[in-house]
């Protein structure tokens, strides 16, 4: 319930305009942050502000994925290469053992040993 | 019913979302007196409520797109304005002018009694930041406690002890200073 004490609290706390200009002032401040113009459209700026952000950052993400896969299939290939090389020579060398083993076993058998 | 609420509807809202800025110049001029209030009685300084009320200014600026409605804009200024002046007075050391400063403009003759309104609103500037946004919702805004609870992010019970501890307050310190003989609440003379 209100009283005359509450009254005059209401009429103690009244409104009051700011100095004259005020609105003239924010609209300053707002084509000074956003350049001239009379249609500024600061909100979708923000909004998507980020956005060439995060499309870089994805581009840059998927770069280095992509490199990192390559690396790792050029890693495979050139391991894959190195193990049949090392297989290749290791059968070289088995072959030249047998066939040397091969020939003391002919040159013993002529002899008649 | 506040004058902000009054006002007459237009299509300055959806102008201003469009990114008209002379549209966004009638918003501010329809609400200033809202925002500055309320900033001024809270920091009880012209300079800096006239600082507060173009910050929160430019944060409807930037978020226009997301206000719905005249009611919606109304709402969305009062709370941002007392929350930011809460923060500032939070925040440390205030520069409070004398009085004669924060009050030139609002003491224009309106049949009250301006020495009084001047005591009164002294008082209100020793309550607590938030006790001080609560009597202001109430007393300047006119808004009903469910609607300062949604305001100011208080329960309904918070709100509503703020306003009993704060009148008792202001009454016990406005009898304190010898006035008590003409504005006692409920002893009608």
């Amino acid at each position: 319930m209100n009283d005359e004490f509450e009254n005059e609290l209401k009429r103690a706390l009244r409104p009051v305009e700011p100095d004259a200009g005020f609105a003239d002032r924010v609209t300053a401040h707002i084509r000074d942050s956003a350049g001239r113009g009379d249609r500024i459209r600061p909100t979708v700026r923000l909004r998507f502000r980020w956005l060439p952000v995060a499309l870089a950052a994805s581009m840059a993400l998927g770069i280095v994925t992509y490199e990192w896969h390559a690396h790792r299939v050029r890693e495979g290939i050139e391991a894959r290469r190195q193990l049949i090389e090392a297989l290749r020579v290791t059968q070289e060398k088995l072959d030249f053992v047998y066939q040397t083993v091969k020939q003391e076993a002919h040159s013993n058998d002529d002899s008649g040993v | 019913m506040s004058e902000s609420d009054a006002a007459p509807r237009d299509d300055s809202l959806a102008r201003a979302r469009d990114g008209d800025v002379s549209a966004f110049a009638e918003i501010v001029r329809r609400h200033q007196r809202l925002v500055f209030s309320l900033g001024l009685r809270m920091l009880s300084n012209r300079h800096s409520a006239e600082d507060l009320a173009q910050e929160v200014f430019l944060q409807l600026h930037q978020h226009v797109d997301e206000i719905e409605s005249d009611s919606h804009l109304v709402f969305w200024l009062r709370r941002v304005t007392a929350h930011r002046a809460i923060d500032r007075l939070r925040r440390g050391p205030h520069r409070e002018v004398d009085l004669s400063e924060a009050d030139s403009v609002a003491n224009e003759s309106d049949g009250g009694d301006p020495l009084l309104a001047r005591r009164l609103r002294n008082l209100v500037r020793q309550l607590s930041p938030a006790a001080r946004a609560v009597v202001l919702l109430r007393y300047q805004e006119d808004l009903d406690p469910n609607d300062i609870a949604r305001t100011l992010d208080m329960s309904v019970n918070t709100v509503k002890s703020h306003l009993k501890r704060s009148l008792m307050t202001l009454r016990t310190r406005f009898h304190e200073d010898g006035q008590i003989a003409v504005y006692d609440a409920g002893t009608p003379t």
